[in-house]
Order: structure tokens, then sequence, then C-alpha cells
């Protein structure tokens, strides 16, 4: 008490300018003083640290997620946030994912999956209490596509603004562009927001986005304390929340998204039990934890296929011989080894994790130098040639792929140039076909649990110009093919097509199919041995955890 | 008065400087390869969101009328959106740099406090153990990696002896103080916060004596040095002939006669510390600009670079100005006229 009243004393003394060198030097040792009783006194840090607190579950994460706005934010952080706290029509679960009824108790599609039909649940509400109804959801899918940003992708291509009707308070009808079977797939990408909360935060005509960025107006389970940007966010447990989450009746009370960009200080915060889940470690981080029976480390192969893009249009790589050529000497053990093995070769362009529509049977190229050497006498330059390799700066693996890459093009006469680029200027050189290199390192992301997720993003001819498709890919045969995919509702019709299609993309040898990585991700044992849910992140809601 | 109108007067002349700044940095961002619009507008994003992305960035418009909506737009305090987070600019920089300055403020301070110590007992004690052991410590200093010291102190006072925390600038529960400066030590002491006080303390210590490591070694070489030289002048034999305690001949007498370039040096090296935050943020999970500014410079979004290039200028700027002041406290034959 007294050692605070002189503080006090003194700090007053400091803000009123009466400092002399004795004040000064009292402020000092009080300082010193203080710095020693603050190491000395670690209980205190326990005391109101998250770790001991019941229920209180925090995922350290390399990732921001400072744009919570449901129809301009998106990415997998991102996605843990809105998840938290806005409902969607529909929700993930289960392994592997499967759609389940949350604002929608129903969606419908027409048999040529044109026309959907959407029930909404009559309980659903807004965290202010005000229903969830149609016109409440025809403005989320008009403010989706308005602002055209984060997923509106998935939507604007195949309707507009105009195609959703409101049939009655629980009931719309969309009639879209084109058919498209995996709707009902994208539609948990959909957040619901309250729109006449966020309308009441517009600001010149800006449809509540800036006041969206850093609040939230959704329905969801948890409503949104603290926002931290680059630090943490905080979300505590809506207890009004109208929908109770099967298999989870003990949901966690708050739900911390906390910053941590170094892999060791992850694994230093998992080890001390300041975090509970934690992401993107580095190999020898998840290797040492998966040593600690307190933790598990993911052993499921990952959504995100790695590939080579090579420039089907410009350049040596247009000719096919030359691309069989370059899939034949890229070494794949080699390059499982670079990642010590946490990766899953990649069988066509397909993940294996996509179980239900991979074709594992797929007559691929393996590592094989003589046949490189006869694809490549084949060709129009038989005595080998300049390929440019970008990747990634920072981004070691990728560099790795390049050399092993390198070091058996050297055989063959193909001098391979590897170039490290910041992401932007990637994306600008994938934009035309002239100014994309030979060989580009691309992961493909994933939202849905779908062929066409893959297939359309990354080969349809619609697509070239991003960086998803810098094959630059364009048959026109195989464009039938998909449209006629996304317009069958019919599982083993869709099943056949889609393995026609993978078939034609590995007779074309697109691009180099090297792997898809075992996220190195690690949590306490106590969340589970299945707890990672790999597409877009996971779901608070179905998450339980107890510290015991 | 001289010093008032000297001090004015550099403050007026920071002005252009930033004006040069912004110029710079606004022209130079336009001639890099690269274009944030079509990262922007996301993997599958179309043509027509790229478009719209553009044209709500202003990024069709000339470049000169590109640069007078950016001008127009800092003297009235919107210095633009970040085009990936579309959070704006100025919000974000007085997000992140109190955290820098705060951890900069306490690893100065650290540095100083033992820095200038370490070098005048290297110096009084000129090749005899404690200049040796100083010597040690100082090369130490500066060739130590800070990411490789930063994870031995979080290994050996987080995870083995249990007594520092290793990350962030608080308990991950624990709620800031009140924004008053954005400096968590002061502000929890301006509220009356003890614990929280406490809790900063903690917290900063580990990054804090990381980040001061370097300019510590600079800092005690360079008055070591520095008072070599002056040690041996007849004014400090004078000093010793009147019999002035030895305590005060090296304090009063030559270390003020020699500190003129260590302050140079401690002012550029908390100009180096800013600099060079972002690997002690980026081990210790310090929310600061530094992190800020790499993941800007990495995916060239424009606005936010050209917010840290104007920041650290005028910082850079004051800075030099306040060392330029106290040269003339130490020494009053350099004038400020």
């Amino acid at each position: 008490m007294t050692v605070s009243r002189e503080l006090s004393t003194l700090v007053n003394a400091g803000l009123n300018g009466q400092h002399d060198r004795r004040c000064l030097l009292k402020l000092a040792g009080a300082a010193a003083v203080a710095s020693g009783i603050a190491i000395q006194m670690p209980g205190v840090a326990r005391r109101t640290s998250a770790q001991a607190e019941n229920n209180v579950f925090i995922y350290g994460s390399g990732q921001d997620m400072s744009n919570l706005d449901p129809h301009t934010g998106n990415d997998y952080s991102i996605l843990w946030g809105q998840r938290a706290t806005y409902d969607s029509l529909l929700r993930y679960q289960g392994d592997p994912l499967t759609v389940h009824p949350l604002l929608a108790s129903e969606v419908i599609g027409s048999d040529d999956a044109t026309v959907w039909t959407i029930n909404l649940d009559p309980a659903a509400t807004f965290q202010d209490g005000s229903s969830v109804n149609g016109e409440a959801v025809k403005w989320n899918f008009e403010r989706l596509i308005a602002k055209n940003l984060g997923v509106a992708w998935m939507f604007s291509a195949i309707m507009t603004a105009d195609s959703v009707a409101v049939v009655d308070p629980q009931t719309i009808e969309i009639t879209l562009a084109a058919p498209f079977a995996p709707f009902d797939l994208i539609l948990p990408y959909l957040f619901i927001a309250n729109p006449t909360l966020v309308m009441e935060n517009e600001v010149d005509g800006d449809m509540g986005e800036g006041w969206l960025l850093s609040n939230t107006a959704g329905g969801g389970p948890y409503t949104m304390s603290r926002y931290e940007p680059g630090s943490l966010y905080q979300f505590d447990r809506n207890p009004d929340y109208w929908f109770e989450t099967p298999n989870n009746s003990n949901p966690v009370d708050t739900f911390v998204w906390r910053i941590i960009r170094e892999s060791s200080t992850k694994r230093i915060a998992l080890e001390a039990g300041d975090v509970q889940y934690t992401d993107t470690l580095s190999v020898e981080d998840a290797e040492g934890l998966s040593a600690d029976e307190r933790f598990v480390v993911n052993d499921r192969g990952g959504f995100s296929p790695f590939s080579i893009k090579l420039n089907n249009q410009v350049g040596p790589t247009s000719d096919i011989n030359v691309r069989k050529a370059l899939a034949a000497l890229f070494d794949y053990d080699a390059a499982l080894g670079a990642v010590s093995d946490r990766g899953e070769r990649l069988i066509g362009p397909l993940p294996a994790a996509l179980e239900d529509w991979a074709n594992p049977d797929l007559e691929v190229i393996n590592f094989d130098v003589e046949a490189a050497k006869a694809y490549l006498a084949e060709s129009e330059y038989p005595d080998g040639f300049d390929l440019e390799y970008v990747y990634v700066t920072g981004l070691a693996m990728e560099e790795a792929f390049g050399l092993i890459l390198l070091e058996k093009a050297a055989e063959l006469g193909i001098n391979v140039t590897i170039t490290p680029l910041v992401w932007p200027d990637m994306v600008a050189r994938a934009s035309s076909a002239e100014t994309m290199p030979g060989a580009m390192a691309v992961f493909a992301s994933a939202n849905y649990y779908d062929p066409d997720n893959y297939l359309w993003p990354q080969y349809h001819s619609t697509q070239v110009g991003g960086w998803a498709a810098a094959s630059w890919y364009q048959n026109p045969d195989f464009d039938a093919l998909i449209e006629q995919g996304r317009s069958l509702v019919d599982p083993t019709e869709r099943k056949a097509i889609y393995d026609q299609a993978q078939q034609m993309l590995v007779d074309d040898q697109v691009e180099i199919w090297v792997y898809t990585e075992i996220a190195n991700d690690a949590w306490v044992a106590e969340l589970g041995d299945n707890y990672f849910e790999i597409i877009g992140g996971s779901d608070i809601r179905n998450i339980t955890y107890t510290q015991a | 008065m001289n010093l008032f109108r000297y001090v004015t007067r550099r403050i007026v002349l920071i002005v252009p400087v930033l004006f040069g700044v912004s110029i710079l940095t606004f022209f130079l961002s336009r001639v890099v390869p690269g274009d944030p619009a079509r990262l922007a507008a996301g993997p599958q994003g179309t043509q027509a969101t790229y478009d719209q992305i553009r044209a709500e960035f202003g990024l069709d418009d000339p470049l000169l009328v590109q640069y007078w909506h950016y001008f127009t737009g800092l003297l009235t305090g919107d210095w633009g959106n970040s085009i990936l987070s579309r959070r704006p600019v100025f919000n974000d920089l007085t997000t992140y740099w109190p955290a820098t300055l705060e951890l900069v403020l306490v690893a100065m301070t650290i540095a100083t406090t033992v820095g200038i110590p370490l070098g005048v007992i290297a110096a009084v004690r000129a090749d005899r153990l404690a200049d040796q052991a100083a010597r040690v410590i100082s090369l130490l200093g500066v060739s130590m990696p800070a990411f490789w010291l930063a994870v031995l102190l979080q290994l050996l006072f987080g995870l083995k002896l249990d007594w520092l925390p290793v990350s962030g600038r608080l308990p991950t529960l624990v709620p800031p103080p009140p924004d008053l400066t954005g400096l968590f030590l002061l502000d929890s002491l301006l509220a009356g916060e003890w614990s929280t006080f406490g809790e900063a303390l903690r917290h900063i210590i580990l990054p804090a004596l990381t980040l001061s490591f370097a300019s510590l070694a600079t800092i005690a070489r360079f008055t070591r040095a520095s008072l070599l030289e002056v040690l041996h002048n007849d004014y400090v034999r004078t000093a010793r002939a009147k019999g002035l305690i030895e305590r005060r001949v090296i304090v009063g007498h030559a270390l003020r006669n020699a500190f003129i370039p260590t302050l140079t040096m401690i002012g550029l090296s908390f100009g180096w510390s800013m600099g060079g935050s972002v690997l002690v943020e980026t081990v210790y999970d310090w929310p600061g600009i530094g992190l800020y500014a790499t993941k800007s410079a990495l995916t060239l979004d424009f606005m936010p670079i050209m917010g840290i290039a104007l920041l650290y200028g005028l910082v850079f700027s004051l800075i030099n100005l306040t060392v330029d002041v106290m040269y003339g406290f130490l020494d009053p034959r350099v004038s400020h006229g």
C-alpha cells in the first residue's frame, strides 16, 4: 500500500512537472523494484491467464482476421470468426464433411439444379432477438453480389441479385442463371447479417462496410468482445443463442483467436498451456510435438493440392511432350522427403482426401528419367530449352521443389532458372499467357467438398487470368464436360463425368501434380484425435474443451 | 529563446522532408511490378471484380490525380485504406505504432542504462578483466542474431524456469488498459491498474532485453572508445590534481565531454531498433508496426507502405532533432543559433 502510494505520488509529481533528480532516482528505483516483483510473481499471471479458466479455447494462429464483414472478408481465419458470430443457411460438419441445417431447415434443388427452394427455420433469430426472414436473406444475397468481394465469386458466376425471390417470410426461391449441382455446398459460405442493424451504420452508401470491419451483426453462437487487430480476437458465448448444435451439449464459453506468427513460439505456447490449438507449425516443431503424448499432431492429408503450373499456351511448355518430359523428370519421392514426408503424392488434379471424387486409378507419369528423354525427343525441343520456375519468396519448400526439378532437368539440357517473387508479382505474371513463366509453384485453395471446386477455377477456359488457372489450359471439350458436371444432380452420373475430366487433364499433362500437404497443426490431447477439420477451418460451435 | 527558434525552425523543415517522402514513396510504389488489386480480387476473382477494385482505389486515374487525392487525404487525416484488409491505414498505424514505440523505449532504456556504465567500466579498467568481460558481452551483442537470442530466452525464462511469459503484451484474457497513449505500461499506471502494469512489465522484459542487446553492445563500445580518448587529456589530469573524487572526474568531466559520439549512436540505435524490431516482434508475438510493415511490403499493399514511410520519416526527423538539441546541453560550444 505504501509502495503504491509512493508510486502514485511520484507519477503525479512527474505529470505536474514537479520533478528533480531525486524524484527521478526514486522513480527509477521504484521501476527496478517493480521489475523485480514482476519477475518474482509468476502466480499472478497464472491466476489471470486463460489457461487456468475452464472452457476457454484459445487458437494460436499466424494469420490475422482483421475483416469480419460477412460479404467482403474471406480466408480460413476470418471464417473462424464469421462462423462464431454469424449463422449461415447451412453448416458443415462430419467426416467427410457434409452440409447440415442451420438457418435453413431444408434446401431443395430442382432436377436440373437450376431452381433452389430454401425453407428457413422459424425459430431462427439474430442476436438482437429479431427474426431471420426471407427478406433478410434476400438482402444478404444482394449485398454479397453488390460488393463482389470475398466469396462473391462462388455465387456471382451463377446468379444475379435478381435471382432471389421471397415466396413467404420463411421461404425463398433462387433461380440460377446456369445449373449448379453443388449449390447447397456453397451456402455455408453466405453468412447472414442483420440488415436493420447494418443499415443503421451505413456511411456514404457503403452498406455498412466500414462498420462491419470491426463490428458484427449476426445471429451466431458467440458475440465478439475484443477486437485487437494483429493481437487477438475474443468471442463470448451468446447465452440466448437459438440453435442447439447436435452432439455438443457443452460448447466452449470463450473462444480466443490469438495471433502467434513464429512456429517456435506457437510450440512453446502450446507446451506452456497458453493455447489449445495451433497451426502452420514448422515440420521440425510438428515432429517434436508428435513425440509428446499430451498433444496430437495432425496426420490427415489436406485439401490444398500443390502443383507446378506449366504454361500451356506460350513457350516450350505449350508442347505436350515437353510437359510430359518435365513430369517424368520430377522426383516425387524427393519432394516428399523435402517436407519430411508430411504430404501425400498427388495422383492427378484432385487430392486423395476428396475420396468420393478423386480417381486413384489414374495412370499418371512417374519419375523416370529415361521416359523423360523419350518424351523430349518427340517434342520440338529435343536439345533442351530455358525454363523459368517461379515460386513465392521465402517458401523454402517451393524453392526445394525447384531445385529438385533443376537437378534432373540439367541432364536433358533444360536450363532451369529459379526466380523467387512476392505473391502479388506472381499473381501479375499469371494474369496473361505472355507473362506467365514456364513453371510456377502454386498451392490451390479449397472451399467446398466437390470436384467442381478444383476443376472449374483451375482449368475452365473462363478462369484464365487468375492465379489458380495459371496453366492457361483452354480446352473446349473439357469445358463442356465440367459444365455438364455442374448440371447433373445424380452423384453417380457426376462421378462418371468427373472421372473423365480428370483423365483428360492427365492425358494433356496440364501441369506437374506434386502433393497435398499434411497440415502441420497440433492441439492438446483433450480435444481428441479427430478434431481436425480440413476445409476452410473448423466451426467453433462443434468444439468442446474443458481443461482437466 | 535561441533554442525555441531553433526547434521551431527544425520542425517547420520537417514538413518538406515529409512532402518529399510522400512523393518518393508514392511514385516508387506505382512503378514497381505487381498488382495488389489482382491479389485483393481473390483466387477466383473475375475481371469485373478486379476492375471494380482498381476503380474503388483510384488506380485507373492518372498518377498526378492519384497523388493529389493521396496528398489532400493526408492533410485531412485520411491516409487511405489497405487494399487487402480494407482497414483505414491511419487507424492501423495508431493501433500498431504504440506497441513498437513502447518496446523500443524500454529496450533503449535498458541499452543506455546498462551500455553506458559498461562502457565506462571498460574504459576505466581498460585491458583488465572487467574490460575483457565487457568486450565479450559487446561481441555477443553485435554478433548474436536477435531471433536466436529470443528463442533462447523464451526457452530458459519462459518454459524452463517459468518466470516470464513468452509472447504477447498481456495475458490472453487480460484486457488492455484504457487507451490513452497505447503504451500499456503508461496507460495502466495512469489508470491505476497496478496488476495490469505488472503484467505488461512482465511481458515486455524478454522482448525488450532481446531488442536492447545489440544497441547495448554498440553503446558500450562507443562509450569506451570515446572515454578512452579523453581520459588522458589535460583537463582530466587537472580535475584529479584538484583532488576531485574519481567518480566525479569520470562522470562530471570525462564522460560529459566524451558523450557526444555516444549520444549520436543512441539516436541511431533508436532508429535501428524501430526498423529492426520486426524479428523480435515476430518471435514474441508483439503486435507492433514492424510486422505490419513486413506484411504490407510482401503483399505490395501500397497505402500502408506509404503511411509507414511517412511515420518513420517523421520519427527519424524528431529523433535527429532531439539529439541535436541535446548536443547543446552537453556541450555549450554547440550553438543552436
